[in-house]
């Protein structure tokens, strides 16, 4: 295939033909030799200054000696030490002055919550079966300032030393009552509740609960704060109400698990986050 | 330069062997030292083996391609630690045949989601997202919660793993298929033969809300409660992460 | 008759295939197991019965170009297409309305995913790379192509393993590596085909009548070379048992990551840029009727790639636990990669020089021309998103979704597209396409989804990344991540309009090219390769 010219262009072709297609010999444009220099100048740009080189155990560090990591846990540092001297005021407040603090405010303090806590309590505090509701007065711990800090902080039934703690036995499975004593203690408790029960087997039941929930329900099955025992009594039910759902928390037990927040919160967030659910309350 | 090339366009073995060779170097200088370096995987407290539940939650966690769309990488940027913990470190991963860093977050990153969340809430969440979890658009597991446990392929798994490198020893392997069950009891009654095998500080109870049966929803979520938690930062020099 | 080596080392291979399926078949525990096995014993019983009709290797008929399998792999490609497409539409929509998950194992977004991804990659895209590699080496060389009864051999284990790979993921059966999923079996399968297609496409390349090995050929023979490279490193893995699909991988963490990133990054290279710019290096000239613009522009953009493309992986792990110098090498690797990627962008728009009345005339010109410039926006966007403060922007976000597609409708599907329509007539010997107006909407339906589907994306992955770093005036996050997820909502309802509109596209090209193939064929003149003089 002899060498050719091109009509259109005017540029040889290589003389090569493969299927009726053939080649120009156009030079390369300079304007690519010159994208090519200054990408390569860019890159040894970056050699020099960036680490970049592997050597068998070790790597060339670049003049900058620059490290993402370095950068990162520098920048981490330095907001958290204006976060502390921001919040100066907050981290500093006894539970009783904190009332008339705001923390970090209820926007970010929602965001905070909605990021760590509304997977279980919901974006509207209202809880879900499970997952007590923080909107409403009834508590299963103290829900004053001191007490949420608390609970955030070091959780219920948490993997930690200083967790809240508290477990409804599984009266049924690990066989603590006969199962009539079960079923009396239900009637009773449907009855402290308010709801449609069997007197006579209410009856029975009381004596049960006297002696084997009263210690932490209380006498009249109204909870107590202090152990994390539900009140019986009102109409809220963190995993159901009715016969069944009775039976079956005294069958199987229940130790809700809250995790605690020590390490993956700082003092500011916690506290900014009982302020805004006690500021819900 | 051309004519040069015209010499080699002649031969098609010998462009072919030029291809290989061109096409190798980026891999061999990239890849090849990650093993030699020495800072590559930090040297930290705390990183173990996967138990054969975890393991087994981990292989159930790759067969639904939850990597598609959870990350585990926290980056090295404020916003990535500030949101989910600790940047990442590469020796947390290093017993991930494969790892699964992912590369995509259309959830959010689960490096250390470990903890974070109760056992009840992992199980009501991967049974139903969407009921728990307003706005998420995830695929609902309840499946896993029927799904028993296969444990017989544990101690070839483990097995498999140890030739990859991974430091199982003769008796873990061999015992394998019962720890499985053992970290799921509810009662916790082995727990100081998996103490022994694995070391304390496990998570040893029922996960899924089953006391009666090992299922794939409490190996998946024994998974995910161990992830981010093993690396003792505390004991940890942040110079020396510096690389 | 003396036994050809090749024919020798392919009944080692079968044998060997059909032992490994009963094997699997005995031993499997789970259906989905046991079911791959029996599939590739009856693949390799299959393979052992053609190879023994075919004992003779018949006479060759070096007169004759070898375009039946060809013929197979086009179909395969319209049907991978199709299915790929479809399932990329379902994800689209499980994305806007989650309820369409089903909940259920082998309906849920995880287990779907890779179903589109390899369907489209490999399927589609492997298809037609082996597809038009045959035809433009036999055409380029002068030559038929080599060897009676491999290449068709190559090309139905190939697709066997396709098949194995998108009915494993539903099953369950996943690497969880990307873009390689597939596990060790299947990837052995691969392995020895991709063998045999290698050595098809050098021995037929040993035979050419032309002296020079034209460009188009440096393209696919990369292609053929690195990814056979790639996937045997990455795929590196230790086998649980016979009883489970199960393997673990051989590497763990961040050389894992490393490993399986050089891997994707230049599948991405090699697979889908390589491969196809050999289809354009050939399929461009002949339907323009111009020569290439610049031989010396093609060698430079061909060793360019071929030598950064490799570095270039770990800019997916930017700010990782991979260590700081790898992430450096990999984003001014990336910068450089954008010169001659260009290079190849600008001699194939070039060439176009003197035939842009064809760009009007001709959908197929008009493909080929589209896919070129959108190979331009993905090369320069893949380059500035692998610099690592952008990256630290679009990174985990659906940016890289976008990016992906508009190399993958954009780029990858156009060039396709574009040298079907000019393909099909001529391995048919067919006048033309059945319609040009079916043709010509087609490429607008694509266009149109291919711009929304981007634009969506930009727009869902810029908010994203916006949303996760935005922090109000005392340092406290000022969104929620859950807020980020609800705000995707109206830009994967746009993004599902936009792959709908790709998919109907793709149905009218699959129906004309099913008319064109069962339409009247021309009147034959002669053998092919003496027209070809």
């Amino acid at each position: 295939m002899p060498v050719e010219t091109d009509p259109l262009t005017g540029q040889k072709t290589t003389g090569h033909e493969w299927d009726g297609i053939k080649e120009l010999d156009t030079p390369l444009p300079r304007s690519v030799v010159w994208f090519y220099a200054a990408s390569l100048l860019f890159a040894a740009g970056c050699f020099a200054l960036l680490p970049a080189f592997p050597y068998v155990t070790d790597y060339s560090r670049g003049l900058l000696d620059y490290s993402s990591r370095a950068a990162v846990i520098a920048e981490v540092d330095e907001a958290d030490e204006r976060r502390r001297q921001a919040h100066s005021d907050l981290l500093a407040a006894t539970p009783a002055a904190l009332k008339a603090g705001t923390g970090i405010g209820d926007r970010a303090a929602a965001v905070l919550f909605d990021d760590n806590c509304a997977a279980c309590h919901g974006r509207d505090l209202a809880g879900q079966p499970g997952f007590p509701d923080l909107s409403d007065n009834d508590w299963l711990w103290p829900n004053d300032l001191e007490g949420i800090v608390t609970t955030i902080r070091y959780g219920v039934n948490a993997d930690h030393d200083e967790t809240r703690a508290s477990e409804m036995p599984a009266y049924g499975r690990d066989r603590l009552l006969a199962q009539a004593d079960i079923t009396a203690v239900a009637e009773f408790v449907l009855e402290i509740a308010g709801l449609e029960h069997d007197d006579v087997l209410s009856a029975a039941g009381a004596a049960v609960f006297s002696e084997q929930c009263s210690s932490c329900h209380g006498d009249q099955g109204r909870g107590g704060l202090a152990n994390g025992a539900p009140n019986l009594t009102d109409d809220k039910w963190l995993y159901g109400s009715g016969r069944d759902a009775i039976i079956d928390i005294l069958w199987t037990g229940k130790s809700g698990v809250m995790p605690a927040w020590d390490d993956r919160l700082d003092e500011v967030a916690i506290r900014s986050l009982a302020l805004y659910v006690y500021n819900r309350l | 330069m051309s004519t040069h090339h015209q010499k080699l366009e002649r031969h098609s073995i010998a462009f072919t062997v030029m291809i290989l060779v061109v096409a190798s170097f980026g891999g061999l200088v990239e890849i090849a030292p990650l093993f030699t370096i020495e800072n590559t995987v930090e040297k930290v407290k705390g990183m173990r083996p996967y138990t054969p539940l975890e393991l087994a939650g981990r292989d159930i966690y790759m067969r639904e391609g939850c990597y598609a769309c959870h990350s585990q990488m926290i980056r090295t940027l404020k916003s990535d630690v500030d949101r989910y913990g600790h940047f990442s470190l590469a020796a947390e991963s290093m017993y991930d045949h494969p790892f699964l860093w992912g590369s995509k977050r259309t959830g959010p990153d689960l490096a250390r989601v470990g903890g974070k969340y109760s056992d009840a809430w992992h199980v009501a969440h991967l049974r139903d997202p969407r009921a728990i979890v307003g706005g998420s658009i995830m695929p609902g597991y309840a499946f896993l919660s029927d799904r028993l446990l296969v444990t017989r392929q544990l101690p070839q798994a483990l097995g498999a793993l140890a030739l990859a490198g991974v430091p199982y020893s003769q008796e873990q392997i061999a015992n394998a298929a019962s720890d499985a069950h053992y970290q799921a009891d509810p009662d916790a009654e082995f727990e100081d033969d998996l103490a022994e095998r694995y070391g304390t500080g496990l998570n040893v109870r029922d996960f899924d809300g089953d006391p009666r049966r090992v299922t794939e929803m409490d190996a998946l979520v024994a998974y995910l409660q161990v992830l981010g938690t093993l690396v003792d930062f505390e004991s940890l020099n942040r110079e020396d992460l510096v690389r | 008759m003396a036994l050809s080596i090749e024919r020798f080392v392919g009944w080692i291979a079968i044998i060997g295939f059909f032992f490994l399926g009963v094997a699997i078949g005995g031993y499997a525990k789970t259906p989905a197991f046991a079911l791959h096995g029996w599939l590739i014993a009856a693949a390799a019983a299959w393979g052992a019965r053609y190879l023994y009709e075919n004992a003779s290797d018949a006479p060759d008929r070096p007169l004759e170009y070898n375009d039946e399998v060809i013929r197979f792999t086009v179909i395969a490609a319209v049907v991978w297409a199709t299915l790929g497409f479809l399932v990329g539409v379902v994800l689209s929509l499980q994305l806007a309305a989650p309820e369409l998950n089903g909940d259920m194992p082998w309906t849920n977004f995880g287990r779907l995913r890779p179903v589109h991804t390899t369907a489209v990659i490999l399927g589609f895209g492997g298809n037609a790379l082996i597809g038009t590699s045959f035809y433009v080496v036999q055409r380029t060389s002068r030559a038929r192509l080599a060897g009676e009864s491999l290449p068709l051999l190559v090309v139905v284990f190939y697709n066997l393993f396709v098949v194995l790979a998108v009915t494993g993921y539903p099953l369950g059966i996943t690497q969880s590596r990307e873009y390689a999923e597939p596990e060790w079996y299947a990837d052995l399968l691969l392995t020895v085909a991709w063998l045999g297609y290698l050595a098809t496409y050098l021995r037929t390349l040993a035979r050419r009548a032309e002296p020079h090995i034209y460009v188009a050929n440096w393209y696919y023979l990369a292609f053929i070379v690195v990814i056979a490279m790639l996937h045997v490193v990455n795929n590196l893995a230790v086998p649980v048992s016979l009883e489970t699909p199960k393997s673990y991988s051989l590497f763990a963490g961040v050389q894992d990551a490393m490993t399986q990133w050089w891997y994707g990054h230049n599948a991405v290279g090699f697979l889908l840029t390589a491969g196809f710019l050999g289809m354009l290096y050939y399929f461009l000239p002949k339907a323009a009727g111009r020569p290439i613009y610049s031989y010396r522009m093609s060698i430079v953009g061909f060793w360019g790639i071929t030598f950064f493309y490799l570095w270039a992986g770990s800019h997916h792990l930017h700010y990782t636990a991979l260590p700081e110098w790898v992430q450096v090498l990999g984003m001014t690797t990336s910068v450089i990669l954008l010169i001659p990627s260009w290079a190849s962008v600008f001699n194939g728009m070039f060439t176009l020089n003197g035939a842009w009345d064809k760009v009007r005339t001709d959908p197929a010109v008009r493909f080929m021309m589209v896919a070129i410039l959108f190979y331009a926006l993905a090369t320069f966007e893949g380059s500035f998103m692998a610099i690592k403060p952008v990256n630290a922007l679009s990174h985990y976000t659906d940016w890289t979704v976008g990016h992906v597609h508009a190399g993958a409708l954009g780029w990858v599907a156009f060039m396709t597209f574009g040298a079907m329509y000019k393909l099909v007539p001529w391995l048919w010997q067919r006048e033309g396409i059945y319609s040009l107006r079916l043709e010509a909407w087609h490429f607008w339906l694509a266009l149109a989804g291919t711009l929304i589907y981007v634009g969506a994306m930009w727009n869902s992955g810029i908010t994203q990344a916006l949303m996760w770093q935005t922090y109000d005036d005392s340092g406290n996050f000022a969104f929620p991540f859950i807020d980020t997820v609800e705000a995707m909502k109206p830009y994967y309802w746009l993004r599902a309009i936009g792959g709908l509109l790709y998919l109907v596209g793709a149905v009218l090209g699959a129906y004309n090219i099913y008319m064109t193939v069962r339409g009247p064929a021309k009147a034959r003149t002669t053998p092919a390769m003496v027209t070809a003089e």
